[in-house]
């Protein structure tokens, strides 16, 4: 079977293979102490069944990741987990993404997991919070390759893309939304 | 499926839409447009972030390789002139002349394109915008610049009537904004041309007998909910022509060309000289509460430093994803400051980079399209000047944070004010640290007057083979430095009345 590996799934793997080598190093030199507790953080039940395009270590991941970037303040700053976002992410890539935008970001997600297992032996879900916050400064900082601070923009911003279109975060940040008048269309000039 | 015509245009951008309403008056030539996007009318665009991402190649997610660039553009009927804010800007006379002097390009006076500006405003319409036009985020920028002995323009803008909604970015819905949907391509359709939209053309063919482009082939798909009816089936389509114009838009052009494998070599400058030209958004974090979501997105500008810097300072025009988006950071301090969006002002730095051989357009092993991208270090240092005159600007009246890419934690505060220089500096200008966002990438099938530099001469033809022209910012040389749609529809004017012109022997 002929294997197709993208240009950008070979650079991306051989950043890995890097990452993996020299991560650990730089992030010992870097760390607080981490915290030995089992993260005990409650999340959702969901069923696997309800997932269209997570599977569900990526669901937890994204699940995670979201609140670490729009974190829960109570009703009237509504952050990611509050409003349910990584079912909404995980249904706006399924319906609105074409292929290679749904396998590049399996890819990040992927290296991003991934970079987690090399660092500490344990999964990005797996830290405590204060330690994935951590994690992410690392990795947005991430000194000399570009790639990974670019998957985690990306990332970003399909986060922030899903938040910023609900109705709550509207609330929060008082954004009408849509103008909601009345205009003749064909009052425009037309030549 | 089959279809044969005298033309066959791929792509209805500014480029695309000017060819077929100009060779549409030529008495008897057939002409198919094509487009991958969809035919959405201006009634069905919904004024939502997210939703109209719809009508941009891989809904706004289009990156460089290293993932530190967004290349945002239009994937739908009209291309780029539906989904920006209309600015008509003429290009300087200092990039004509490095076209002329370095790129030996002919052709493309001031005086000549002043012909085709001349009759792309006969065509279309434009407003000049005055002191009452403004809102907050506009009358702020002029007082800055006024106030610190900066020149400010009224800006120009293909716009009638203009209401302010602050939603161009989404296409507007209430069809003031002058786009190729309601001037060029209604005539073009009136005088005959075929649409076919949704149409993904996977190669340019070559007939090597006559030696020259014989047509296009590619796959129509499904035409999504909203969109217009498409003039052909679903699958597979080849269209054979006598005249390819490719007018897909730089990234688009190059790598259609690139993957169309039965055309002789066009050069070693085909996908070659991409060019970037980044509007660097900064976020202005005002004492008080501001207007900048609604009212006209730009209508003034200074160009005060185009010639010694290269750059332009204006107002933009972003809703909450694309604001949040731009400013760096994440967590608690990252929202609460989006709690402050009615706060904030938004100016931009618009500035391009210059040619370099080693920025390029490539296909990956599974086709998809790439672009290789390193910004010179003569743009980083004219980039950081132009984001250090915005943040001096923004605190001269009175602007509390100052959010922008290149400093160590993603903002200047009033108290670094007497240290911009020392806290905007190029050693935090890394590609992937901050966001980075072009909307005007040109070149990559560059024009010039020799054929071992460059695709195609002045006139938009193949210098290697015959019956095919290219018609878009792909063919530009250098950038504009300013937004490039007036000087697309303006050069491709000049290329459509030079075909049309020589039809009968570009035919044959």
């Amino acid at each position: 079977m002929k294997i197709k590996l993208s240009r950008r799934g070979l650079i991306t793997g051989a950043i890995l293979g890097i990452a993996a080598l020299i991560i650990p190093k730089i992030w010992q030199k870097s760390k607080s102490p981490a915290s030995a507790l089992a993260n005990e953080r409650e999340r959702p039940n969901f069923d696997d069944e309800n997932l269209i395009f997570f599977t569900p270590d990526e669901y937890i991941l994204i699940y995670d990741l979201a609140e670490q970037i729009i974190p829960s303040e109570g009703e009237d700053a509504p952050g990611a987990s509050d409003i349910m976002l990584a079912n909404k992410i995980d249904r706006f890539i399924a319906d609105n993404l074409e292929q290679d935008v749904q396998n590049d970001i399996r890819n990040f997600l992927e290296t991003f997991a991934a970079g987690s297992d090399a660092l500490r032996g344990q999964g990005f879900s797996d830290l405590t919070p204060e330690e994935q916050r951590e994690y992410i400064l690392f990795w947005k900082n991430f000194p000399s390759l570009s790639l990974l601070r670019g998957a985690f923009l990306a990332l970003k911003r399909l986060i922030i893309a899903v938040y910023f279109s609900t109705k709550e975060s509207w609330d929060y940040i008082d954004y009408g939304g849509p103008l909601n008048v009345y205009v003749d269309p064909f009052r425009g000039r037309v030549l | 499926m089959r279809l044969s015509a005298d033309v066959v245009i791929v792509g209805s951008g500014p480029g695309g839409a000017v060819m077929a309403k100009e060779l549409s008056e030529i008495a008897g030539l057939s002409i198919i447009l094509v487009d991958a996007g969809p035919y959405v009318l201006e009634r069905y665009y919904q004024q939502l972030e997210l939703k109209m991402t719809e009508l941009f190649w891989e809904r706004g997610n289009r990156v460089t390789d290293d993932l530190s660039t967004q290349i945002l553009q239009a994937r739908c009927v009209g291309g780029g002139t539906v989904v920006y804010t209309g600015t008509a800007h003429k290009v300087p006379d200092f990039v004509l002349n490095d076209w002329a002097g370095r790129w030996r390009v002919e052709g493309f006076t001031r005086g000549d394109l002043d012909a085709g500006y001349e009759r792309v405003a006969s065509n279309m319409f434009i407003t000049e915008h005055t002191e009452e036009d403004w809102n907050d985020n506009n009358r702020l920028f002029v007082e800055a610049c006024t106030g610190n002995n900066i020149g400010v323009e009224n800006l120009k803008r293909f716009v009638d009537k203009c209401i302010g909604c602050g939603f161009c970015y989404q296409g507007c819905k209430y069809r003031r904004k002058v786009t190729m949907l309601n001037t060029y391509l209604p005539k073009a359709f009136a005088n005959g041309v075929q649409l076919i939209s949704n149409f993904h053309v996977n190669e340019v063919l070559y007939d090597p007998k006559t030696k020259r482009a014989s047509g296009v082939k590619g796959v129509v798909k499904p035409t999504p909910p909203l969109a217009e009816r498409n003039s052909v089936p679903e699958g597979s389509l080849e269209i054979n022509a006598r005249l390819v114009v490719m007018a897909a838009g730089a990234i688009n052009t190059p790598s259609i060309l690139l993957r169309s494998k039965s055309l002789p070599d066009l050069g070693a400058a085909l996908g070659r000289f991409v060019l970037m030209q980044n509007a660097h958004n900064v976020h202005i974090l005002m004492p008080y509460k501001v207007s900048m979501i609604r009212g006209i997105p730009k209508a003034a500008s200074t160009k005060e430093f185009l010639d010694s810097h290269r750059f332009v300072i204006a107002p933009a025009q972003n809703h909450p994803i694309a604001t949040a988006n731009d400013v760096t950071g994440f967590g608690l301090n990252w929202k609460h400051l989006m709690r402050y969006f009615h706060n904030l002002l938004q100016w931009q730095v618009i500035c391009g980079d210059d040619p370099h051989f080693t920025n390029y357009v490539y296909l990956d092993s599974t086709g998809k399209t790439n672009v290789r991208y390193l910004y010179s270090p003569d743009y980083i240092e004219r980039q950081i000047a132009g984001l250090r005159t915005c943040a001096r600007l923004a605190f001269s009246i009175g602007a509390e944070r100052v959010f922008l890419g290149p400093t160590k934690n993603g903002y200047v505060t009033n108290r670094n004010m007497n240290a911009l220089d020392h806290h905007i500096h190029r050693k935090y200008f890394s590609p992937g640290r901050f966001s980075l966002t072009t909307a005007h990438p040109q070149g990559g099938c560059r024009m010039g007057g020799n054929p071992k530099h460059s695709i195609v001469n002045s006139n938009g033809r193949a210098h290697r083979i015959n019956g095919l022209i290219v018609s878009d910012a792909s063919i530009f040389p250098s950038p504009t430095h300013v937004n490039p749609v007036y000087t697309i529809l303006a050069a491709t004017t000049l290329i459509a009345l030079r075909t049309k012109e020589d039809i009968d022997k570009l035919l044959e």
